[in-house]
């Protein structure tokens, strides 16, 4: 079985090497490294796969949570609920996205630096922060809603819509506007690479406009397009925050999650539906890693450049269409800051501080927002040395090949996980007081337990949650470093770490910076992986939101929301920063 | 006695044979050329000599101990990779001090010994340059300084000089030959250029699929090639084949004539290469049309006397002296001269 198992991974018998010191400390972090993941990834899955088959006691009954959800009418209802919200989101934000971007790629369009940044804006908020905004500019009292209250019917004679925005519009809506920054920067990638010669030679075969974008362009970027497409979907297919407040009677799958875990107490179910929402993501993982096997040595390294021919109508076109994208962005920021300061919408509009004060909102006043930051700061640091010595272990040593192997792939994993099964996997894991060893009746205590409701079990899960992504973009940085950096000092003497602090983290710079902001960014805003493991001590920001959401505060919700995304924006500021220094600093070395 | 020696090495990466059964030896001083095509394991070879790759089967012996379980650090060589990995955030100075420090040297010591490994490649002047500044030749030698700073019993050199254009991997060639005589370091360097290996090595080591077919002087092997492969990849040969047996002619054993002798082949001249001191002759065989291109070579003065012109007819003749005769290789199965008669 083992023998099997190291021929299936390529292992071999080799002449034995003594090992140095240096290399025995990596063998002993690749161990710590593969026991650390299979321990917050692998078990935590384990125990939730296990508990959708059990009933509400803990008896084994196979499948027929599935059986019972799906013969439901309501639950299968937000099923298909689901998967419609998905589609239209995916068809309308892939498309809005790779105008945008060929906007920004192809055109001669001016101040492409500000839409770039005016794309990115939606990165920095919850979900939630979309669905309040739309409540604010669509909702029963909204500024729209009510034709700017009353003064459209005053001038124009206009009178009341009705958006119905609660419901599957609001939702898509958010998810579109969550979505469409990641389709956005993908769809960008995939153009900024394109052949002029390939252009030329259609040119020359006479193709028309139309041709050329079926026969050239979209081929060019039909990776990233496919990346893009499955990235929306997956998102808006498992995102919570934005139908938990503009959802109303739709209910979708993420919502069901909650419903059933918070609501009913039936973890069994939760973990059902939990699965079901894996789905779509596991195939979107599959697909993906087909696909960067075929794409290795796509791309030719003769290409040339596209140049983009002038053209002053197609200009204007593009920038209108960005202005207005912009726009819709800044108004729905803008709905948001006046949310937070306004005193009694729409009843008193003169401006106020008290919002912020989050008083009267179960006395929590401001602690949630400082317990974010914690969190969200100690992910950034502990996470980003921590991932990147996994990347440079799996990258950059050369023992233990079928571990390292084992390790990368485990690392890719968690991109498959939804936050809200991540945090329902911790539940189950980290709650359990005993574990029993399968197949036995050996039991031994959880020595996580004591972890439970703690802050350090915030910090683990957003660390899952975004491992792989930071893992990818160290990945990548590694891979551009030569190999021979660490035969070079083996050959010398000079111990890995040495290497690692003098030579490796130095040239990886640029790209721990990017690891340390992404890392912070995403866990000032999640919800999803959080939601169902804060204690009333370790209350987070976005979680309050949704509390004072429930509780119909919506002004400080609002306000909550300013908080954060004002944070992320600071923090993003900081690393254009930190980054324009590096760049100037290191330039001697690149020339 | 042998200063270091393979023996019997296999290595395999999954179902591929990377080397197979190889085994050589090195004297203490010499300079040995590990020549080969692309992909044959060269690399793979240096690698495993410097114990950053564990060989499947076999063994490398150093002053006659096994050496094949010790680390790299303990084996004491000094390597310079095809990429020189020079770190692009150090100066050329702190790139060649980097393993000095570790050596509990005090910084003085270390200071002197950096200057005077650059003093050896001639490069005082860019000590606090980045890599990024320097030129390919530069960086190489930084390359070889880095290395040679250790005082190393040996030194690895995988293909040094392929990255660098002509005119400068010529220079180089002499300066690395000349650097290595003084010192009297033991060399392996890998290279895929067999003039290079000719022109630098005391010893040659013919690889080929994974493979060692031959190893000597390079007039040994460049005279006295065991197969074909050997005769055709060091310098440039003639295969002669009839119904039995495998022969082949290096070009300046080519006698060419205006008119008709005993034993000669009437060919046509397809083209005419100036070399400096001789010219290189490809003819084409006028009675087997299908054969490869002949080479022959023509002194500069005799070309000038017989005035050759494109397209004429002559005659060759083969010197019997310069005749390479491989009896073990099948005849192949497209003849490359047919009969000669
Ligand atoms: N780590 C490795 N894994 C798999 N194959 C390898 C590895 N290293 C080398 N090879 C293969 O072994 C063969 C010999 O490689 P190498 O020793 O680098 O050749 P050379 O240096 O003679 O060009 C090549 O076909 C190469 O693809
Ligand atoms: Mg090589």
């Amino acid at each position: 079985m083992i023998t099997a198992v190291k021929t299936l991974l390529g292992y071999q018998e080799t002449v034995p090497q003594r090992t140095s010191s240096s290399g025995q400390w990596q063998r002993l972090l690749i161990v710590c490294m593969v026991v650390g993941l299979f321990t917050f990834i692998v078990l935590p899955v384990i125990e939730l796969m296990e508990r959708a088959l059990q009933n509400r006691s803990g008896e084994y009954i196979g499948l027929e949570n599935f059986f019972t959800y799906f013969s439901s009418p309501s639950l299968f209802q937000s099923a298909y609920h689901t998967v419609t919200v998905a589609v239209i989101t995916t068809i309308i934000s892939v498309g809005a996205a790779l105008l945008y971007a060929y906007a920004i790629e192809r055109t001669h369009m001016k101040g492409k630096t500000f839409f770039t940044y005016m794309a990115l804006l939606p990165l920095f908020a919850p979900t939630m922060m979309y669905g309040i905004s739309l409540i604010y500019l669509f909702g029963n009292n909204g500024v729209i809603t009510t034709g700017f209250f009353g003064t459209l019917e005053d001038w124009f004679g206009i009178g009341e819509w009705d958006f119905e925005i609660y419901g599957l519009k609001g939702i898509v809506l958010s998810e579109v506007i969550f979505t469409f920054p990641q389709a956005f920067l993908i769809l960008k990638v995939a153009l900024s690479t394109a052949d002029q010669r390939l252009y030329e030679a259609a040119d020359t075969l006479g193709a028309s406009k139309l041709r050329k974008l079926f026969t050239v362009t979209l081929p060019n970027i039909k990776y990233g397009l496919v990346s893009a497409i499955f990235v929306c979907f997956t998102l808006s297919f498992t995102d919570f925050g934005a139908p938990k407040v503009v959802g109303g009677q739709y209910n979708v799958l993420a919502t069901d999650v909650y419903k059933q875990v918070i609501g009913q107490q039936n973890f069994s179910m939760g973990a059902t539906v939990g699965i079901i929402l894996t789905i779509p993501a596991v195939i979107a993982f599959v697909v993906d890693q087909i696909i960067q096997r075929k794409k290795e040595g796509g791309i030719s390294s003769k290409a040339i450049p596209y140049k983009t021919p002038n053209n002053k109508r197609r200009d204007r076109l593009y920038t209108l269409y960005c202005l207005i994208v912009s726009g819709m962005f800044l108004l729905l920021f803008g709905a948001i800051v006046a949310a937070a300061f306004v005193k009694v919408w729409p009843y008193d509009f003169s401006l106020t501080f008290r919002h912020f004060g989050f008083g009267n909102v179960a006395g929590d006043g401001l602690k949630p927002y400082w317990n974010s930051l914690l969190v969200s700061s100690i992910t950034a640091v502990v996470g980003t040395f921590l991932i990147f010595l996994g990347a440079y272990l799996v990258e950059k040593s050369r023992y233990m090949k079928v571990i390292r192997k084992i390790s990368y792939f485990l690392s890719i994993l968690p991109i498959a996980l939804p936050g809200l099964v991540i945090g329902l996997a911790f539940i189950f894991f980290f709650n359990q007081q005993m574990f029993q060893v399968p197949f036995t009746s050996i039991e031994f205590m959880n020595p996580f337990n004591w972890l439970y409701g703690s802050m350090t079990i915030l910090v683990l899960a957003n660390l899952v949650h975004f491992y792989s992504v930071s893992f990818l973009t160290a990945t990548t940085s590694l891979k551009q470093q030569d190999k021979a950096y660490e035969s070079v000092s083996e050959a010398m003497d000079v111990p890995f770490y040495k290497t690692f602090a003098r030579v490796t983290l130095p040239l990886s710079l640029p790209a721990i910076l990017e690891m340390a902001m992404y890392l912070f960014v995403n866990s000032m805003t999640t919800i999803s992986a959080v939601v169902f493991l804060y204690s009333p001590d370790w209350k987070l920001a976005s979680i309050a939101m949704v509390n004072m959401d429930d509780a119909g505060d919506i002004a400080p919700a609002a306000a909550m929301a300013l908080l954060i995304i004002a944070t992320n924006i600071l923090v993003r500021t900081l690393y254009e920063v930190a980054s324009r220094f590096l760049f100037k600093k290191t330039y001697a070395w690149k020339r | 006695m042998e200063h270091l020696k393979v023996n019997g090495v296999y290595k395999n990466f999954g179902e591929f044979t990377a080397l197979e059964d190889v085994s050589f030896s090195v004297s203490k001083g010499e300079f040995v050329c590990l020549l080969g095509p692309s992909g044959c394991g060269k690399t793979t070879l240096l690698r495993i000599i410097a114990g950053l790759e564990q060989p499947n089967k076999g063994a490398v012996m150093m002053n006659g101990k096994d050496i094949t379980h010790l680390p790299p650090a303990k084996r004491n060589f000094g390597i310079v990779f095809q990429s020189y990995a020079l770190f692009p955030n150090l100066t050329a100075f702190q790139n060649i001090a980097y393993g000095l420090k570790t050596r509990k040297m005090t910084k003085r010591s270390i200071r002197e010994k950096v200057h005077e490994t650059l003093r050896q490649v001639n490069l005082e002047h860019i000590a606090d340059r980045y890599p990024a500044q320097l030129s390919g030749g530069q960086q190489q030698r930084v390359a070889l300084a880095r290395a040679l700073a250790l005082s190393p019993d040996f030194l690895l050199l995988d293909e040094p000089l392929s990255a660098l254009d002509a005119k400068v991997r010529v220079e180089l060639r002499n300066e690395m030959k000349r650097l290595q005589k003084q010192l009297g370091i033991t060399t392996i360097m890998v290279t895929h250029d067999q003039e290079e290996a000719l022109s630098m090595a005391d010893k040659m080591v013919v690889m080929n699929n994974a493979e060692l077919v031959q190893s000597g002087s390079p007039q040994e092997v460049y005279e006295y090639p065991l197969t074909p492969f050997v005769s055709d990849f060091i310098g440039t040969v003639n295969f002669l084949e009839d119904a039995s047996s495998l022969r082949a002619i290096r070009p300046e054993h080519v006698e060419l004539k205006t008119e008709l002798r005993e034993n000669s082949i009437p060919v046509s001249i397809e083209n005419m290469e100036f070399r400096g001191g001789f010219y290189r002759m490809m003819l084409k065989n006028k009675i087997n049309k299908q054969a490869r291109y002949l080479f022959a070579d023509v002194s500069a003065e005799e070309y000038k006397k017989e005035q050759y012109e494109l397209g004429q007819t002559i005659y060759m003749k083969f010197q019997e002296s310069g005749m390479m005769h491989f009896t073990d290789y099948p005849v192949q199965s497209k003849p490359l001269v047919s009969s000669i008669s």
